[in-house]
Formats: structure tokens, sequence, C-alpha cells
């Protein structure tokens, strides 16, 4: 029996995210293991998902799951860090993480399709069994797409910055973009400006966005 | 080569600073920088070059051109960039010259210490004790450029007059001296990113902008609230801005706002 059978979800996680770099083999070996013991809640929250929105099919399931997966290697083993970090000892377990990654790509997926609902379960045992190849080629897919940024995470971390040094564009574009005002005399009126103001406000604010976009892509 | 007074290149008033008793070394240095680095626009005699350079004082020199003064050039170029849009984006139209001479201010005193560098190159051949100064210099030069070259975006409002400079450097020595010569030909990058004008014909045949314009874009402004958005909400790694416009959206959108009370009733920690 392979060592990692004894570990617990905790162990083999931290295991992952101390390795990944230098040996990614065995990082994706590791996370195989994760996969297959994840698989059948993850389908769970899946169907309860499906269950709630009307739509959905067993089909679904295992692309949910290998984006999911996708996801947690793309930014997700990053994120997990950085908020481990952040609030030391208040950081969700990392079965839980995941489960969060499952159900949140799945209502996002169902708010954009329609289709026939099947049966959900009544409880997560019941969920079919995915096999290990077929949770180890979720891990291979997941890994093609690995190298792709997050480029809403880029966003809000130039637009903290936009914020900080130019807080006069900032409100005007969160106002104009972020708050949807229909056009530049309503985001004028909100903002107690000039309409032109209001223009040239956003376009800095634009330019300063994109400008802090590639140096944060540069870096 | 001579040049009559209306095409003299404004370095030619570098050349009494080489035989001026009251000049500072670092100022020798600077000046005979400049008139090598620019020998097809200035007709300046090279015997008076080096023995202005063989005359200057190493010893005097550590001070002028040490560490503080790279620091203080990387934080004017910081600067520069954002005085360089303002040339670009305008508050007030009236202020763009003003912004523009402080930006090209900056940018000829990272052009100074590249004039010393090569001087006290030239230096060091003849006097050791100029080596190690020598090498201090392009050192930190070469640190500071780290930093500072990734800005070179935000000068291409000033591009007139920095190909004007480029221009006048002779070619072995144009293209180290980025502060000019980089995005030279870019002149409407910002206008672009901004939206306030079309990208043109450059911006397809230039690499570089397209890389800049297909690289930079942003969020669609009729977004909803993503699965990205939620996973970083409900694990707390969100900022104060992202979090704000998540709630304030869930609040006024009614697909969004399910989805938030959807996603708080299914607890995932339980399972």
């Amino acid at each position: 029996m392979a060592l990692e059978k004894n570990l617990s979800d905790q162990q083999i996680f931290e295991e992952v995210l101390a390795i990944r770099g230098q040996r990614r083999a065995e990082a994706d070996r590791l996370l195989g293991e994760l996969a297959g013991r994840w698989q059948r809640p993850a389908c769970y929250v899946i169907r309860k998902i499906q269950s709630s929105y009307g739509k959905g099919s067993p089909d679904d399931e295992l692309e949910l799951f290998q984006e999911a997966l996708r996801r947690l290697i793309e930014r997700g083993l990053d994120q997990y860090r950085g908020v481990s970090e952040m609030t030391p000892g208040r950081a969700a377990s990392p079965k839980t993480f995941f489960l969060r990654i499952v159900k949140h790509l799945t209502i996002d997926h169902y708010r954009r399709q329609r289709e026939e609902l099947v049966s959900p379960p009544n409880h997560a045992d019941d969920a079919p069994e995915i096999s290990a190849p077929e949770a180890n080629q979720a891990i291979t897919a997941a890994r093609r797409a690995a190298e792709q940024g997050d480029a809403r995470e880029l966003y809000w971390t130039a637009y903290d910055r936009l914020k900080r040094e130019h807080p006069n564009e900032a409100e005007a574009w969160d106002v104009y973009h972020h708050q949807d005002a229909e056009g530049h005399e309503a985001c004028a009126k909100r903002l107690g400006i000039s309409v032109a103001n209001s223009y040239k406000r956003v376009s800095r604010a634009q330019a300063h966005l994109r400008l802090y976009l590639l140096e944060l892509r540069d870096d | 080569m001579s040049h009559s007074p209306a095409e003299r290149s404004p370095y030619a008033d570098q050349l009494p600073k080489l035989t001026d008793a009251s000049s500072a070394p670092d100022e020798v240095l600077v000046a005979a920088g400049h008139l090598l680095r620019r020998a097809g626009a200035v007709d300046a005699d090279a015997s008076v070059i080096e023995r202005a350079l063989a005359a200057v004082s190493v010893t005097e020199l550590a001070s002028s051109l040490g560490a503080e003064r790279v620091r203080a050039c990387a934080d004017r170029m910081r600067r520069a960039a954002d005085e360089a849009f303002e040339v670009a984006l305008p508050v007030a139209e009236e202020e763009s010259r003003m912004w523009a001479s402080a930006a090209m201010e900056a940018l000829a005193e990272r052009d100074a210490l590249e004039s010393a560098r090569v001087a006290l190159g030239r230096v060091a051949e003849v006097q050791a004790e100029a080596a190690e100064l020598s090498a201090t210099l392009s050192e930190s030069l070469a640190g500071m450029d780290r930093d500072v070259r990734p800005l070179m975006r935000y000068f291409v409002a000033l591009n007139a007059e920095r190909r004007r400079e480029r221009d006048l450097i002779s070619e072995a020595h144009r293209q180290d001296a980025f502060w000019f010569s980089e995005r030279a030909d870019c002149d409407g990058l910002i206008g672009w990113l901004a939206g306030t004008a079309e990208p043109g014909p450059h911006a397809q045949s230039c690499s570089l902008c397209r890389s800049d314009l297909e690289g930079s874009a942003l969020p669609g402004a009729d977004r909803h609230v993503e699965a990205s958005d939620w996973l970083r909400y409900e694990s707390g790694a969100t900022s104060e801005a992202q979090k704000a416009w998540i709630v304030r959206h869930a609040e006024q959108c009614e697909r969004c706002g399910e989805i938030m009370r959807l996603a708080d009733e299914l607890d995932v920690e339980a399972l």
C-alpha cells in the first residue's frame, strides 16, 4: 500500500504544497490520492446544486470535478497557502476548501445551462465512485491549464493600487464600472463633477489599471 | 566635422566644462561621457576629453557617484513615470508642458549617470584605483534599471523629444540608452490603453504594443460575481474593495443574490 494511504488529508496537502515546485510528478500522485478521497462528497455537492437549479446530468459530474481540480492546482494551492498564512489556525481544511471550489464552480456552471435534472442522492455515500485512473486523468487535464493566471485576482490587485495612488480616478471607476452607472452623466451626477471630468477620470483610471496589470504580469 | 551655430548640438555646451577649473570631478566625468557618447553629433577634440579624464581625482568621485545618487535617480525616475502619464492624459491641459519638462529632467539625470559610467570606464583603463568605483557604479545602475525599465511605457507621450535625444547618441551607445530609445515609437500607447483613441497602424505592426493591448484587457463591465470571486469571499481572501463590490452587487442583482443564498445554505464543512 502506498505510504500516503495512512496520511490525513491535511498531511498529504501540506506535502503537496511543499514539493510541487520541485517534484511535480510526486505532487500529482499525491493530488490523485486526494482527488480519489474527495470525489464522492464533490459529486454530492454537484448533485445538490443541480437539484436546486432544476438542471444537470450525471455526465456533468466528471467534467465539473476535473474543472474544480484544475482550479485547485491553477490558483487554489497558492490561495490556500495565502489564506492560511493570513489567518493562521482559522483556515478551512483542504477538503472544505476544495469543496467550496466545487460548489461555486457548479453554481456558476448552472447559471448558464439548462439541462434535465436527475434524482439527487440522499447522502454523500450514494454518489457513484470515480476510478483511480479517472482521478489521475482529472489531475493531468488540470495540470495542462495550470500556467494561466487568474485575471480577476490581478484586476482587484490593480484596483486596490489605483485606490491608494489615485483615489479620485478609483472613485469614478467604481461608480462607472463596479456600480454600473448609466453613462457619464449619471456618474458625474453621483460624484458631483462635470461630465467632462467624469470622462477624464474614468479614462485615466482605465489607463492606470491596464498599466498596473502589465506591471503585475511583467513580475 | 563643423557645425554652424544653428546646427550646434545642445551638448556642445559640455565642452567648456572639460577645461573649466571650477568644474567638480563628477561634472567633468559627465561632460566627457556625454561627448564620448555623442561623437557624431558634437565636434569635440578627443585629446581634450582624454586630458580632462586623466586629471580627474578618483577619490573625490566616490561620494558624488555613490549609491545615494543612484537611489535618488531611481526615485526620480519613478516619479517621472507619473509625470509623463500626466502629459499623456492631463487633468489640466495647461500643465502638460510643466510635467513634460519635469519628466525629461529625470531622464536627463539617468543619461548623465550613463555618461559618468562610460567616462569612468575610460578612466579605469589608465587609473587602477578607478576600477572598483567603475564596477560599483555599473552594478548600481544595473540594479536600478531592472526596477525602472518596465516603466518606459509611461513615457511614450514624450517620444518626440526622446527620439531627438536618442538620435544624438552614437549608434554604439544608442540601444543602451533605453530611457530615450525604448518604446520611442509607441506614441499612442497610453491613449489606446485609456480608450481615448483607437489603436492606429503602429499598434498592428508593433509586437510590444499588440502584446500590451492584449495583455491588459480588463474584465467586462457587465460581469456578475464569478466562482473565483465567491471562493475568495468565502475563504476571507478578498480585498475590502472586492468584498464591497460583491456584497453590493449581490444586493442589487437577483441572480447573484440567489447564488449567495444558495452558497450559504450548502454547508460543505459538514461533508
